[in-house]
């Protein structure tokens, strides 16, 4: 185990050295974030601006600075999973048809431990540094009453730790597919993008819906019912709800690697 | 002219029709993203005291966000940025600038062949299917047959100028990769500008801090030609002179746009390929 721990920070410390050789490549890739971010934001603040409030079924009425809470706080777990795991969206989109996986099968560490240990991306801390400003700016206003207690404290600690490793498993899951599918990018693009649906409160969207965001691509269980219980919108139990994110992100990180290493064993290299 | 083109059309339309994956993910996405929109805008609308919120009905945005959609999926179809980034990193750029043709003309031609093909086998199907059901469930209503056809005549055009458009910006930041390997942080950022400006992830009359309308400016810039005007003009109900004359306008200021950013694109392209310095090169 030792040696793992060892030999990833080696590699991700020269990750770090080669992003760092060019540094306005890596300023114009954390601005574009940026700037993707901030328009976002705007976005949600010209629809809920032109309403005198979003009054959401089962939870009464969301204003603008609620809403910009719950988006602040999804930008942390996707951004720490960003830092980590970027290769993925190598794997799934191009490295299975272009060949360069060949070499990863070739060394004498697994697979997987050597695509997540090759690319650190810095550009992940400009979503976190904006979400946590976000949620600084947000939650200091008069209309946002955040309920400080140590089970809400813990749960938004496990739900951005726990929520970046479910993250990561929906992201393992998605791009081990592409050693059968050959290019599973466009799918990982579809899972990724219902984070978008968990910027607004849920309760805004039928019953259905609202499963799919919780139960099956579960982003709902770690953005917006942590959120919902730590600005009073819901009464469930944090304790219960950390429970249920660890164990989810546990389960679905424990099916991903099996998927993970089952298609791997299909992999076939170009030209075979 | 156009000959010696052609070849870069006819690759362009097969290489589009090689990714059928592609097209069909982005159906997919499409669906999801209009059912999670409408019940967005379903509960936006729930909370107004008003039948219309910036000149947009319930019906309205929905029509508007479904024709966004397939607009803006024919429209930026095109990969010149990738291509001319493709060609710096693999020190092809050294021959293609060598060559009797102009990078220009050749990369508008592969953009009108690819986005040609999407328009054929998406955008026109699409377009007519999702018009015929919104019109025959009444979300969308015309004043007279001479308008329809107007209201398809200037779409037509307005698509046309939204791909040529649409290419000349991605060609100026395509040419900002001759001082940068990060065409992924551009490529973001063009997109993110294009989507937001140009009206895709909002109506440009959304834009308003308090009393501040935004889309006053916002409306003359080049964006709102290559998203919104195409989807405005086919969906709006022409009922008074003052709506043509609108059209006209849109379709003349796309023009005036396209050459200011060609004449941009050309002086800058001049002054790009004496810093180019390719792999070997």
């Amino acid at each position: 185990m030792s040696h793992y721990i060892k030999l990833y920070f080696a590699s991700i410390k020269r990750s770090i050295m080669s992003r760092l050789e060019f540094k306005k490549d890596l300023l114009i890739s954390a601005l574009g974030f940026v700037f993707e971010n901030v328009c976002a934001i705007l976005s949600i603040y010209f629809i809920v601006t032109s309403i005198p409030a979003l009054n959401v079924p089962g939870q009464g009425v969301w204003d603008i600075w609620q809403i910009g809470f719950l988006y602040g706080f999804a930008m942390i777990p996707k951004g720490i999973d960003h830092l980590f795991t970027d290769e993925l969206w190598l794997v799934a989109y191009r490295r299975v048809t272009d060949g360069s996986m060949d070499k990863e099968f070739m060394r004498p560490v697994p697979v997987l431990f050597s695509i997540i240990s090759q690319t650190f991306q810095p550009e992940g801390f400009s979503e976190i540094i904006v979400g946590a400003a976000m949620l600084i700016i947000c939650g200091l206003q008069p209309s946002v009453t955040l309920i400080w207690n140590v089970g809400n404290v813990v749960l938004i600690i496990v739900a951005c730790i726990f929520g970046a490793i479910l993250i990561t498993g929906i992201k393992i899951l998605v791009a081990g597919l592409a050693f059968v599918m050959k290019r599973s990018g466009p799918l990982l693009q579809i899972m990724y993008n219902c984070i978008t649906y968990v910027k607004y409160p849920k309760n805004i969207y039928p019953y259905f819906i609202r499963v799919i965001l919780v139960g099956i691509i579960p982003f709902g269980l770690i953005i917006s019912m942590p959120i919902e219980i730590f600005l009073g919108f819901s009464s469930f139990n944090p304790w219960v709800l950390c429970g249920i994110i660890i164990g989810a992100s546990i389960v679905l990180l424990a099916l991903s690697i099996f998927v993970w290493t089952l298609c791997a064993k299909k992999y076939e290299s170009t030209g075979n | 002219m156009f000959k010696k083109y052609k070849p870069f059309f006819k690759a362009g339309a097969i290489d589009a029709f090689a990714y059928k994956a592609a097209i069909l993910t982005w159906f997919i996405i499409t669906i999801v993203e209009v059912a999670c929109t409408i019940f967005l805008w379903y509960a936006v609308f729930n909370n107004s005291s008003e039948a219309v919120i910036n000149g947009f009905a319930f019906n309205q945005i929905i029509v508007y966000f479904v024709e966004t959609n397939i607009v803006s999926f024919v429209c930026f179809g095109g990969e010149t940025l990738w291509l001319i980034s493709k060609e710096i990193k693999e020190g092809k750029i050294a021959n293609e600038l060598i060559k009797p043709i102009s990078l220009r003309g050749r990369m508008l031609m592969t953009t009108l062949g690819i986005v040609g093909m999407h328009m054929l086998i998406i955008g026109l199907p699409l377009i007519t299917i999702s018009l015929v059901v919104f019109y025959a469930i009444g979300f969308l209503t015309f004043t007279s047959i001479g308008a329809l056809l107007f209201s398809i005549f200037s779409f037509a055009i307005l698509v046309t100028l939204s791909i040529i458009l649409f290419d000349a910006v991605d060609y100026f930041f395509g040419v900002c990769c001759f001082y940068t390997t990060s065409a992924w942080g551009i490529n973001l950022a063009k997109n993110v500008i294009v989507s937001f400006l140009g009206g895709a992830a909002l109506p440009l009359s959304f834009f308003k801090f308090g009393d501040v309308d935004l889309s006053v400016v916002i409306n003359y810039l080049p964006f709102a030609g290559m998203v919104q005007n195409p989807v405005l003009a086919l969906t709006t109900t022409y009922s008074s002179p003052a709506q043509y004359l609108h059209v006209v306008h849109t379709i003349g200021l796309a023009i005036v746009w396209i050459i200011i950013i060609e004449v941009i694109n050309h002086s800058f392209f001049n002054h790009a390929i004496k810093k180019v310095t390719v792999q070997g090169g």
